[in-house]
């Protein structure tokens, strides 16, 4: 009976949850880029790969129903595809790439700083 | 779990700092990548942007330094050009002698007015002489030109108090070097 994946499937199981928990961490951090966040929103920015960036926000609307949107930021050799929810994926406009490209340098830096390592851009 | 719990256990620790050098690379291959597909105009003003937001944050920072306590006066938190500190720093002056009487003796009135002679249209005594300000025609004061001449004459009011007391204020600046 081969014991190996007994042995190293719990650890990579706990890899797994270390890097998710990291990766939600990083989520929470990221919510904060945008300023103030409103009351009754939850808001998070991450990156969940090098090729995908996530904004995820929830919230009570006037109803008192929960409502939420994901965008997704999906990195193209010919550019960047923005996809909100089930509809098609969009190309970014300007002020969107100029926003996305400034959320990210930010959120590099900050997850640099948090992690103990140099930021490869100075802000 | 709290990766970033100082009370983890050391395997965990380890685990944590794999996690983390491995979000630390897919992080910055994801900035480098969307820099690389984003257009150039957008580069650039994102650079701009950031060169902008760094000249703001060391604009600030000068003027906090320029609040910041000094050795000369520390209770002072204020610019030095600000008038509240002209103000507050000079020494109004205290005028304690009374007023002298006697008229000073170099100014001799009589010699100086011996040489004075009115011009003609001026004296009002000689009724052949017309005076000359009646040569010339005076426009009618109406109410509106009335009411921008009493306007003008209270501006020049204003300003000669203002330049007086910019005057009295550097007098007391003088004194108090």
């Amino acid at each position: 009976m081969n014991i190996l994946p007994r042995i190293i499937r719990p650890k990579k199981i706990s890899v797994d949850r270390e890097y998710q928990s990291l990766i939600r961490e990083e989520a929470k951090m990221g919510g904060t880029l945008f300023g103030t966040i409103p009351a009754g929103h939850r808001r998070e920015f991450f990156c969940l790969d090098e090729y995908t960036w996530v904004w995820h926000e929830e919230w009570i609307n006037a109803l008192g129903k929960p409502q939420a949107a994901t965008t997704r930021y999906k990195v193209r050799p010919g550019g960047v595809l923005k996809i909100q929810g089930d509809q098609s994926p969009q190309p970014l406009s300007f002020e969107e790439s100029v926003n996305l490209c400034e959320a990210v340098e930010a959120y590099e830096h900050r997850v640099m700083t948090m992690y103990g390592a140099q930021p490869a851009y100075a802000s | 779990m709290n990766p970033f719990n100082s009370s983890l256990r050391p395997e965990s620790i380890k685990l944590s700092l794999e996690s983390a050098r491995e979000r630390i690379f897919r992080v910055n291959r994801g900035s480098s990548m969307l820099r690389s597909v984003m257009d150039t105009r957008v580069t650039a003003k994102v650079d701009a942007n950031r060169a902008q937001r760094q000249a703001m944050k060391l604009k600030m920072a000068a003027n906090a330094a320029q609040y910041l306590p000094t050795a000369v006066t520390p209770e002072v938190l204020r610019p030095a050009a600000s008038n509240f500190a002209l103000k507050e720093v000079i020494a109004q002056p205290v005028i304690n002698s009374e007023p002298s009487t006697v008229p000073p003796a170099s100014i001799d009135l009589a010699e100086n007015t011996s040489s004075y002679q009115p011009i003609p249209n001026m004296l009002n005594n000689n009724n052949e002489v017309t005076p000359g300000i009646t040569a010339k025609v005076i426009p009618e004061m109406t109410p509106q030109r009335r009411e921008a001449e009493v306007i003008q004459l209270e501006q020049q009011s204003q300003l000669a108090a203002a330049y007086e007391q910019l005057a009295t204020i550097h007098a007391g600046q003088d004194v108090r070097r």
